[in-house]
This record gives C-alpha cells, structure tokens and sequence, in this order.
C-alpha cells in the first residue's frame, strides 16, 4: 500500500486542531506556563507530569513552614481542583525518564509514553550531594522540597545542636531554621564570609552579627571532612578539614543545586550546566522551550547566558515560555530578578547578578545598612542591597535600560541617591 | 497573632487606604506571600512601611488584599 504524506500547515493546525501540550514539572514555571496556555488556547491538551507527590506549593515559604512560624495549608498554592478546573491533566509520582524529540513524545519511569506538539522543559534540579563519608547518615539534611521542610521541621524540634553547611542563600535558610527552633548551631562555611561571591568581608559581617545573635556561630576557613555516626547510623558529629569536630544531632546540607538535566542525555538539546534557551525560552529544537532554574536562557540585558533561581524569575518565565510556545517571538523574557532574605530584624535583597561583573562598588552606612553594586562595562548587572530597600527601583531601571554609569560609582552609593545624580547620558534617565 | 488580630474590622472602610501591622501567629485559612512575590512597586511600598502604617498600593492592582499576610522582617497583615 501506498503511503501517502499529509503536510499540514503550523499555522492551520494552530488555529483549527487541537494542540497537545506537556509540560514536565510543576514548580511555579510549570504551573505558570500552564495558567498562560489554557489562557491563550481554550482548547488545547494540556498536561503537566511531576515527579513530586504533590500540587504546586510555595517554595519560598518553606523555610517559615519550617521554622514552626507557619502551619501548612498556606503553603499549598494549587489543590487538585485547580487543574481539574481549568481542564489541566496532572500526573503526580510521574518521573519522566526520556524525551524523544524527534518522535515527539517524553516516556515516564513506568513505561507510559505523552505525545507532544510542544513540550515544555521546566525540570528544575536536586540538592548537591556533599561527597564526603557518611554524608547520607539519619540527621542529615538537604532542603528542596515541602517533603524536605517537613522531615527538617519534625527533626529539629528535637534536636540539641546542629551543623549547617553551605554558605548560600539556601544554606542560610537553614541556619535561620535552626535560629528560630532554638537550637544552638555552628554555621562552617569554607571561606571568610557568607555569600563571598557576592558581598565583601564588611557586608557579609551584618550577617554572621544576627546570626551569632540567634546562637548560630558563623566558622570560617572550615567545611566537612567527614560525619561520625552512632550505632544506629545516626550523625552525631561534623569534622571539618582542619580537624576541629562538632556535635550535631541535626545537620543540614545546602552546597548548591545538580540541575535535572540527565533526562536529555541521548537527545541533541543543547545544554551544559542547564538547558540552552534564546530569549523566548525556545531550545534548539523548534517544539521544545524551557523555563526555571533549568535554563541557561540568553539574557538580554547581561548580554550573554544566564541562569535564575529566583521565584518572580520562574514565573515569568513559565508565561513567557507558554507565551512563544502558542506564537514563537511574540514576547522575549527581559527581566532584572530580585531574591530577598527576611529572616533578620533588617531587610535583604539581591537583584540581578551580584556575583558577576568586571567592577564593583560598595558602600557601608551602619551596622545593619550596606551595600555592594556589581558592574560589567560599566553598566551595573546586579547587586545587594542591606539594611535599606529604598534605591532597589533605581538601580533595577538603570540595569534593565543598561544606562553607562562609567565613572560615577561613588554617586551611586550615596546614601540618599537619587537617579538625578547622575552626570551626562546617565542623568538622562 | 490573637484572635483579634484574624478578624477584619468590624466595619471595614474599602476606600481607606490599605494599613500593615505585625503579627505573631498566622491562622491556616489566612493567605500568605512572601516578599519575593510581590511586584517591585508593592515591595517599595511595604519597606518604606514598615513596621506599622499605611500602604502605598492600589489595591485593585496589587497582589494584596486585606487580610493577607507578607512574609517580611516581620510577619505583617495588610488591613
């Protein structure tokens, strides 16, 4: 028999078929991407597969369900209804364990396999593992999930004394997690200050004071050699490379993130520390996108690749993917993320890139106000901001309009700065 | 947070200007946002707030309603 090839136009399909839509995750990239397409197309097959147990919760809250300061339910922000409502297949408990672009289907860990016309990639990632002895001993921590946060929080409230390593935004978490249970804990960190791609020595100092305020002892130049464990195989003590040694009935663990890319192993989807996307969250392959911390999305404003993991980020990556996955190049992602801690009596935000750039500067106003801008060709890319929130608008709209701020930087940091400052082109904004 | 403070006033005035003031203890039905979700415009609003008095936001626009709750250096509820 004769076969016979039916081409039939993107755009008639578009407009006349039913398009089949999967997205893989549902973290708020995933579920966001999801609200815009059903959105965009009423019609349209909309799945979305996670391999987590349950609906999108709110991740940046976690760490307050956590400390024991916030009961559970606010932290769910989808129950099931909210997709049956919307006509959204959700698959919980649902690894997906292949992509075939070609073939355009992505197969899960028991064998089923979900058509495509356009798949979405929002696969996030998983908790460093710290590749020291006895480092998946009981009482050992990693801090991800709401299943995380509970098995922290129920641990915590009987723990004696703890170990936290991992000088970052999620290690601090952690330590704040351990301040606000009361539990005396050690802090060890493998250099001279917290966060030290981003803050200098002075600004990283307003933190390790609050947190010795909360019993939390900042230890530098330390680490993790090793844990020693009981009988029972439950951790009892953190050696650190120097050979100092620390009790710990709790320890938590946050070195950084293993993005979930092994499942494009096999495929051509261009990818190194996450997945390569242009500025509409597009791969190299026409059908699949990607958004979240997952992507190395090319970044407008910074002028090269990117990688996010902050909450606003994702989300609007989630539309903006859903957005050029019903009509490619009808909005570009161009956004200055921010991330804020709000575990001490003073603000803290991030914004941009903090840790990139080719110059900085910084300013301290007093012992809970600082502040540090990242620069790169004299344009500011980011930056961290303590103590007080007021100039993030401005320095926020002359990075996202990559306004030349050469040869102004001690303006910048005036304490009461004011876009006015600025001289020449710069003043113009 | 006391009961009173998981009450709204008594005779809600909807044109008044949206208020925070700390709380303590977060009820589960009560919404909450952490500071990170709020748009850039509601966050400048609510640091130059803080710890207690008026919000600069349009409430029709805003992600907060009356009643919520923000996740800041304190636990504040919009009122």
């Amino acid at each position: 028999m004769r076969e016979i090839a039916i081409h039939i136009n993107p755009e008639y399909k578009r407009r006349v078929m039913s398009q089949s839509y999967v997205i893989v995750g549902d973290g708020i990239a995933g579920a966001s991407a999801a609200e815009t397409l059903r959105e965009e197309e009423p019609d349209a097959d909309i799945t979305i597969i996670t391999d987590e147990g349950e609906p999108l919760y709110n991740r940046i809250l976690i760490k307050e369900f956590a400390k024991g300061k916030l009961p559970e339910a606010p932290i769910s922000i989808h129950d099931e209804s909210w997709y049956d409502d919307r006509d959204v297949d959700l698959e919980l408990n649902t690894l997906v364990t292949d992509i075939d672009p070609e073939g355009h289907t992505v197969t899960a860990h028991d064998g089923t396999e979900y058509d495509y016309d356009k798949l979405l990639l929002a696969i996030g990632g998983t908790p460093t593992q710290l590749p020291v002895e006895n480092s998946d001993a009981e009482g050992i921590h990693h801090f991800w999930t709401f299943q995380d946060a509970r098995d922290i929080k129920e641990h915590i409230e009987g723990a004696d004394n703890s170990v936290v390593i991992g000088a970052g935004l999620l290690g601090i978490d952690l330590a704040a997690i351990t301040a606000a249970q009361e539990v005396e804990g050690k802090y060890l960190m493998r250099g001279k200050a917290w966060w030290r791609y981003a803050l200098s020595e002075e600004g990283a100092e307003i933190i390790h004071e609050a947190l010795r305020e909360r019993n939390v002892e900042p230890v530098f130049d330390s680490g993790v050699d090793y844990f020693e464990v009981d009988e029972n195989d439950r951790v009892t003590t953190a050696v650190d490379p120097n050979g100092d040694r620390y009790d710990a009935d709790f320890v938590g663990i946050a070195i950084g993130l293993n993005f979930n890319t092994e499942i494009l192993g096999g495929t051509d989807i261009e990818y190194d520390n996450g997945i390569y996307t242009d500025e509409f969250m597009r791969t190299n392959h026409d059908d699949i996108f990607a958004a979240g911390d997952i992507t190395e999305f090319h970044d407008l404003i910074l002028g090269d690749r990117a990688q996010n993991g902050a909450w606003g980020s994702a989300k609007e990556q989630g539309t903006i993917a859903a957005k050029n996955m019903v009509d490619y190049g009808s909005e570009e992602f161009r956004w200055v993320s921010s991330y804020s801690i709000t575990h001490f009596d003073f603000p803290f935000l991030s914004f941009g890139h903090p840790t990139l750039g080719d110059d900085h500067v910084e300013a301290k106003y007093s012992d809970t106000e600082w502040r540090r801008l990242a620069i790169k060709d004299g344009k500011i890319v980011g930056g961290v901001l303590i103590g007080d929130l007021s100039p993030q608008t401005k320095y926020k709209k002359l990075m996202r309009e990559q306004v030349d701020v050469s040869g102004q930087k001690e303006v910048l940091v005036k304490q009461d700065f004011q876009l006015d400052d600025l001289e020449g082109a710069a003043a113009e904004q | 947070m006391s009961s009173k403070d998981g009450q709204q006033p008594s005779s809600p005035d909807a044109t008044a200007p949206p208020t925070v003031a700390p709380v303590s203890d977060v009820p589960p039905s009560v919404r909450v946002h952490h500071f990170d979700e709020l748009s850039e415009r509601t966050q400048h609003a609510l640091a130059t707030a803080s710890p207690a008095g008026s919000l600069d936001i349009d409430p029709a626009t805003s992600r907060l309603s009356r009643g919520d709750v923000v996740v800041f250096t304190d636990y504040v509820r919009v009122k």
